[in-house]
């Protein structure tokens, strides 16, 4: 490449750049997203959905556990699924959490939050249709004690320097709404339960009513939880002391969030929350404790949400699992770059 | 016209279709026209202008004709749908079904891209189970429903119903052919005109060793003490051993004292096989038979037989007696007066709880009268309720309701089904004025089969509990509502009810993240209004979340909450719903899956708040009316009364006989509904509120009139009913005789027949003889059918009229799902031929070719284009118009455009060439810069005068050319003060000096 040709390449790649941003695939605050993907419809073959309740990505692929308590993993570009499985059992419930996290050697693994079976277990990455991969590890069970659940809802992994296992969040509902903390012995079939934090109240304390995702801000070493039924977003330190809240327990629609059940954190202490009784997505300044803009309207159309329950994102398009659409919409909100919303990677 | 559109039917040219294509004839005669006129008219235009004009009138003609056919684009598809008909019934083996999955998963592997295929089981009812889609690939079989038949045009229904309209459609019915409901041969055809074929996966079997019990035979009627002969008819395909068991009424019968079972050794032969026991009938009453078949086991198998679902057969007979009256009370102490006295007359008397009431109509046909004392509704299951009104009606028992506290409208039997046969409205009139109830309803999802349609029975249940006067909202979690947990319906005055029962209709039973708003919600509701009693009832699995500071509230305000646990996760994580029934004092019911009590549990809580129908206070005395009727026969006066439960009078033939209260409330009434009769009286029969009644004498008369009034006449021992099984149908044949043992030469029957669905039919007895009448009724579903016929017929000596009741019952105790031996696939190779399909080979799905083109329509989705089209034509007409008037010379265009366009450049150049000159002389001559001189006039600018052409501006020279002190003489002053004329010449002469000047 001749050095001269450097500028003009350069003003080039901005005015491509620009044009990308401002043409009208984006999705801008307080319109209908305007979907450049969307993935699945409801049924219960392969690549469809039965009232999908948790997606994380991982691998390259959208994971997704719904209300037929089947696993699958979609492929983000063509939306065909990849591979799936069933729970074990699920005559009591299907999960409401999913979670793609390192197991104990590093490599990636399937942690799902068992809702009405009261436990976490840990499922190696599907490869086959209909195939179970192996249940790696499983713990919980009913109760109120220290380390026992009565409904978890979402798994967080915090990671040590080699990518592996430090601790395990998990935070859960139904009476005992707090998040338990585990160290990775959990995982090794022993009882790794450190402590927990929270109880059931809308107090100022560290009090939950269904928290129900989870997320860990490494840059910030934080643990940002939704507090779902007290519509308020809420940051911790990875030792549960209460940082801040960011909204207020009042009745849905009238403070910062209308049931927030999605988590995404973007990096810079920006989130992004979906917002289960609004149908909408909030973009979120952690540190000012802000909502920036918001997404989305309610609704059955091209674009529109209903009940969304999570949110992720992998290679600048951001995914929303709208379950009441029984779908995942792919879309770029304004104000997002390519980066925020690079996800994971392969 | 219509004639014609039918005759020539559509033409297809291409991809376009005229739907009229007689009005295409139209063109053979407008175009000759169009030439021929073209050709005189066009005569004056030249050259192409001519052939032009000439070939676009013919195009606006043959477009005109073209929209009067009304053409149509069309696109054919070119995708296969199969829809797969599974049957699922019991008759099919389960390793068939498994190897039917197997055969559609191996076949469905050779299909095109864009290739659907859908899945459907049937057996009673059929269930799609995937729509048809290119996403199938494996076949699951989910929710079933009830497999104990098969009605298979059901399937094929449905599959009609579920093809998409832009693909083909084919049909693969896998089935053993045994049909037990509907008409398969009946929705082939319908199939065969819709041009859908249906290929068939026969699925064949054969019992070779089976035993089924075919029926048994029992006598209709018996007299007391009689023994009864019973037989079972038994087919076996080969030879068997085992025992039969016998049980009357559910008590085994001993039927081989030798053997030590209770059972009697059989060795069965091939072929049809009769078994005999003779049975001492016992006590009057319906006696039900049981027969059941229990074959010989060898090294764990049973010897000669295969299915046990056809190993049993049922029997009724009636046995004849005195009548007997059946008292149905909760407490003892409800009926202990009443029964104390009843029995004193002489009549037999039963007390039992309402649990133990028959759940069969069979059982309840035994008594003439049955009197519910202080019952409330939910103390009956929907089938008891059902089966008392079916009692009454169809088979002509007698009915008494005596009140009290938990009684007729207060005990929840507002809206209940036997309401409609008491002979009082249970509803308050609207005048009636009395504190009234308030009940909030908050509904969870109920995640089961049919959870919705679960959920709405249950709140229509609860709101048939109240009254009209009662207040009742519903608040529900609705995720596509502006505000997600809301009123579905407002708390307000329930009125006629179809308000409320059409909110029901909407209710959606959102996943309800939080208990929280909605719980506020009604909170905030119940204390805005004016109300007695304040309950809440909260139906959901319990995964809600809660925040428990809120129930504080509702204890402060004195609000109960009830909560109903439906459909849980295990029975794990109900702690919130616990909590908030016991704070408040309200209920917490865990239901788990018995659903049917869920409505039972919503009735009981809702009926808390119906107390206000209860009336009571000091002594007041009941005012007799006169009637006349049996019930008050020599009754002129009764005691006071301290309570009672207030309702209205019923339009009709009901006859009120006694009326209390300010408001003159009815106190006792009675009417026939059907072929019984009913009582009712809404003060009870015990010290609470008719204490003064006793010590009344009249108290045993009272209740003696009212029951024998109600009581049916007891079945004569001169009616014998004799039933005959004819395929389908049962035959009927009653003998009559009369005291003296002589046939009844004449006599009327009123007959009805009761059937197992819960429905009832009126059986035509017809007389075919002295004493003797025949009848015939349908009889083909499982179940118990109990026939009933009242008769009247006169008295041989002139005396009074004889009259009776002959009741009989037929049973068919199994479903014919189990009849089958084998396979009918002869009825699946006849579908396949009427229809066009082919009959696979289960051994080979690779060669199934399951989306097989041929034989198949392919749809044609159509559009009309005759807008567009005409809307072109109308352009070319314009077209046509212009290319007339205007002339237009391409060639003369060409050059005009080229003309105007080098004079432009040239002229402007010049222009601009001048002034610039110009003002190039004019720096020179003045030495001043331009802004100097725009100070002192107005000038253009250099840019304005490069973009506006300003004509011949050689003009502006003379000015430049003043001496800048003399600039205000009068010299150009004088000249433009003169006229046009003379200005315009003292210009040109100024110019050609300049021009002089300059050359």
């Amino acid at each position: 490449m001749r050095p001269d040709r450097k500028p003009s390449l350069a003003v080039l790649l901005g005015v491509i750049l620009t044009l990308s941003a401002c043409d009208g695939r984006q999705s801008r605050p307080g319109e209908a997203l305007v979907a450049i993907d969307t993935i699945g419809s409801v049924g219960r073959d392969p690549g469809r959905f039965d009232y999908p309740r948790a997606m994380d990505i991982g691998e390259g692929s959208l994971w997704v556990v719904d209300k037929s308590a089947r696993v699958q993993r979609i492929d983000p570009q063509t939306g065909e699924c990849l591979a799936w499985f069933r729970m074990p059992r699920f005559d009591r419930g299907k999960p409401t959490g999913l979670t793609i996290a390192p197991f104990l050697d590093g490599s990636p693994v399937i942690y799902v939050a068992d809702t009405h079976e009261q436990r976490v277990a840990v499922f190696a990455l599907a490869t086959g249709m209909r195939e179970r991969p192996e249940l790696l590890a499983s713990f919980g069970g009913f109760g109120e004690a220290g380390g026992r659940f009565i409904f978890p809802t979402d798994v967080a992994v915090l990671e040590d320097e080699t990518g592996r296992p430090e601790r395990i969040y998990v935070s859960e509902y139904g009476g005992n709404d707090r998040v338990s903390v585990f160290s990775a012995d959990v995982l090794r079939g022993e009882d790794g339960f450190l402590f927990s934090f929270g109880r059931n109240g809308s107090g100022e304390g560290v009090e939950f009513n269904r928290p129900q995702s989870l997320a860990i801000d490494s840059e910030a070493g934080e643990l940002v939880v939704t507090d779902a039924a007290n519509h308020r977003v809420g940051r911790f330190t990875l030792d549960g002391e209460l940082v801040s809240w960011i909204g207020t327990p009042n009745e849905a629609g009238t403070g910062a969030f209308d049931y927030p059940y999605g988590l995404m954190l973007l990096g810079g202490g920006r989130a992004l929350v979906s917002e289960f009784g609004a149908s909408r997505i909030a973009l979120v300044d952690l540190s000012a404790g802000e909502v920036h803009s918001r997404y989305g309207v309610p609704g059955r159309g091209a674009g529109e949400l209903s009940t969304p329950w999570a949110i992720d994102a992998m290679g600048g398009t951001l995914f929303v699992l709208d379950s009441g659409n029984n779908r995942i919409l792919g879309c770029r909100p304004e104000g997002l770059s390519a980066t925020d919303l690079a996800g994971p990677g392969p | 016209m219509s004639g014609w559109t039918q005759l020539l039917g559509s033409l297809v040219i291409g991809p376009v279709q005229f739907d009229h294509p007689q009005w295409l004839l139209l063109a053979a005669v407008l175009l000759p026209l169009v030439v021929l006129i073209g050709r005189s008219s066009l005569a004056g235009l030249e050259g192409a202008t001519r052939w032009i004009v000439f070939f676009v009138r013919i195009v606006v003609v043959v477009a005109l004709v073209a929209v009067l056919g009304e053409p149509s684009l069309r696109r054919e598809a070119k995708d296969v749908a199969v829809t797969a008909i599974l049957d699922a019934s019991r008759s099919v083996p389960v390793r068939l079904q498994q190897e039917v999955d197997a055969f559609l998963e191996t076949a469905m592997g050779d299909r095109r891209s864009g290739d659907r295929l859908g899945v459907i089981t049937v057996a009673k009812d059929a269930f799609v189970q995937n729509l048809p889609t290119q996403g199938v690939r494996d076949v699951e079989r989910t929710y079933t429903g009830n497999v104990e038949a098969t009605d298979l045009a059901n399937g094929v229904n449905l599959m009609m119903a579920t093809n998409p309209k832009d693909a083909a459609a084919r049909g693969l019915l896998a089935s053993d052919g045994n049909e037990t409901a509907g008409s398969l041969l009946q929705v082939a055809s319908a199939a065969k005109a819709a041009g859908i074929p249906i290929d068939v996966l026969p699925l064949r079997y054969s019992y070779d060793q089976e035993v089924k019990l075919d029926r048994m035979m029992a006598p209709a009627t018996a007299r007391q003490g009689q023994v009864i002969n019973v037989k079972v008819a038994i087919t076996a395909t080969s030879e068997a051993r085992g025992l039969i068991y016998l049980t009357m009424n559910g008590e085994p019968i001993d039927i081989s004292p030798d053997h030590p079972s209770l059972g009697s050794p059989v060795a069965l032969e091939p072929g049809q096989n009769i078994f005999s026991r003779q049975v001492f009938a016992g006590k009057a009453g319906p006696k039900q038979f049981e027969a059941r078949f229990e074959p010989e086991i060898r090294s764990g198998r049973p010897v000669g037989d295969t299915l046990i679902e056809n190993n049993r057969a049922l029997g009724v007979t009636f046995v004849s007696g005195e009548g007997k009256t059946l008292v149905v009370r909760e407490d003892p102490s409800e009926s202990e007066l009443l029964v104390r006295e009843l029995r004193a007359t002489g009549l037999g008397i039963e007390e039992i709880t309402a649990d133990r009431l028959a759940g069969d109509l069979t059982g309840l046909a035994g008594y003439d009268a049955i009197i519910l004392c202080n019952e409330p509704s939910y103390n009956f299951s929907n089938a008891q309720i059902e089966n008392l009104k079916r009692y009454v009606h169809d088979l002509g028992g007698g009915l008494g309701m005596s009140g009290g506290p938990e009684s007729f409208g207060a005990g929840g039997w507002i809206d209940s089904g036997i309401a409609e046969a008491l002979p009082l409205r249970l509803d308050p009139p609207n005048k009636r004025q009395m504190p009234r109830g308030a009940l909030v309803m908050i509904m969870h999802s109920i995640e089961m089969p049919n959870g919705v349609y679960y959920g709405r029975q249950v709140a229509n249940a609860a709101v048939d509990a109240l009254s009209r006067l009662d207040l009742a909202g519903i608040i529900e979690y609705n995720p596509m509502s502006t505000r997600s947990d809301d009123w579905v319906h407002p708390l307000g005055v329930l009125g006629d009810k179809s308000s409320i029962k059409r909110s029901i209709n909407r209710l959606a039973f959102g996943d309800m993240p939080s208990f929280d708003p909605s719980l506020r919600k009604a909170h905030k509701g119940l204390t805005s209004v004016n109300a007695g009693q304040r309950h809440v009832i909260i139906l959901s699995d319990g995964d809600p979340t809660l925040n428990r500071t809120i129930i504080d509230d509702f204890v402060a305000d004195n609000i109960t909450i009830s909560t109903v646990a439906v459909s849980t996760h295990g029975g794990y994580g109900l702690g919130p719903m616990r909590y908030m029934a016991d704070q408040t004092g309200g209920k917490y019911y865990n239901v788990g899956t018995n659903y049917a009590d869920v409505v039972k549990i919503i009735f009981k809580e809702a009926q808390l708040i119906r107390r206000s129908l209860i009336w009571e206070g000091p002594q007041i005395q009941p005012s007799v009316i006169p009637s006349g009727s049996a019930p008050m026969r020599d009754i002129g006066v009764v005691p006071p009364i301290t309570g009672y439960v207030v309702a209205a009078d019923r339009e009709g033939l009901s006859v009120v006989t006694l009326r209390a209260g300010e408001e003159n409330d009815p106190v006792a009434a009675h009417w026939q509904y059907g072929l019984g009769r009913v009582f009712c009286v809404t003060t009870d029969a015990t010290n609470r509120w008719a204490g003064a009644w006793t010590d009344w004498p009249g108290y045993r008369k009272f209740w003696e009139q009212h029951t024998r009034w109600a009581m049916r006449p007891s079945g004569s021992a001169n009616i014998r009913v004799i039933t005959e099984n004819d395929g389908d149908r049962t035959l009927v044949t009653i003998e009559a005789l009369d005291g003296d043992g002589e046939r009844l030469a004449t006599g009327a029957f009123e007959a009805r027949v009761a059937e197992p669905d819960g429905g009832s039919v009126p059986l035509e007895l017809r007389q075919v003889g002295p004493g003797r009448w025949e009848g015939s009724f349908r009889s083909d579903d499982p179940g118990t059918y109990v026939l009933a016929a009242r008769f009247a017929a006169p008295a041989g000596d002139g005396g009074e009229m004889i009259r009776g009741v002959a009741q009989a019952a037929v049973t068919r105790p199994f479903a014919d799902e189990f009849r089958a031996l084998e396979d009918n696939s002869a009825l699946l190779v006849q579908v396949a031929e009427m229809t066009g399909g082919r009959v696979l080979d289960p051994s080979s799905p690779q060669s199934a070719e399951l989306f097989r083109r041929e034989g198949l329509t392919m749809p044609v989705a159509t559009r009309a284009i005759w807008l567009p089209l005409l809307l072109a034509a109308i352009g070319l007409f314009l077209a046509d118009v212009a290319v007339r008037r205007v002339r237009i010379e391409p060639a003369a265009i060409m050059a005009a455009l080229r003309r105007g366009v080098t004079s432009r450049d040239e002229t402007t150049t010049t222009q601009v060439d001048a002034l610039r000159a110009a003002r190039v002389k004019a720096k020179e001559r003045y030495g001043e810069d331009d802004r100097k001189v725009a100070k002192r006039r107005f000038e253009v600018d250099e840019e304005t005068l490069a973009k506006k052409p300003v004509g011949n501006v050689a003009l502006s020279g003379e000015a430049e050319k003043v001496d800048p002190a003399s600039r205000s003489r009068p010299k150009v002053a004088k000249a433009e003060s003169g006229d046009g004329m003379s200005r315009l010449m003292a210009a040109k002469k100024r110019a050609r000096e300049e021009l002089e000047e300059d050359s």
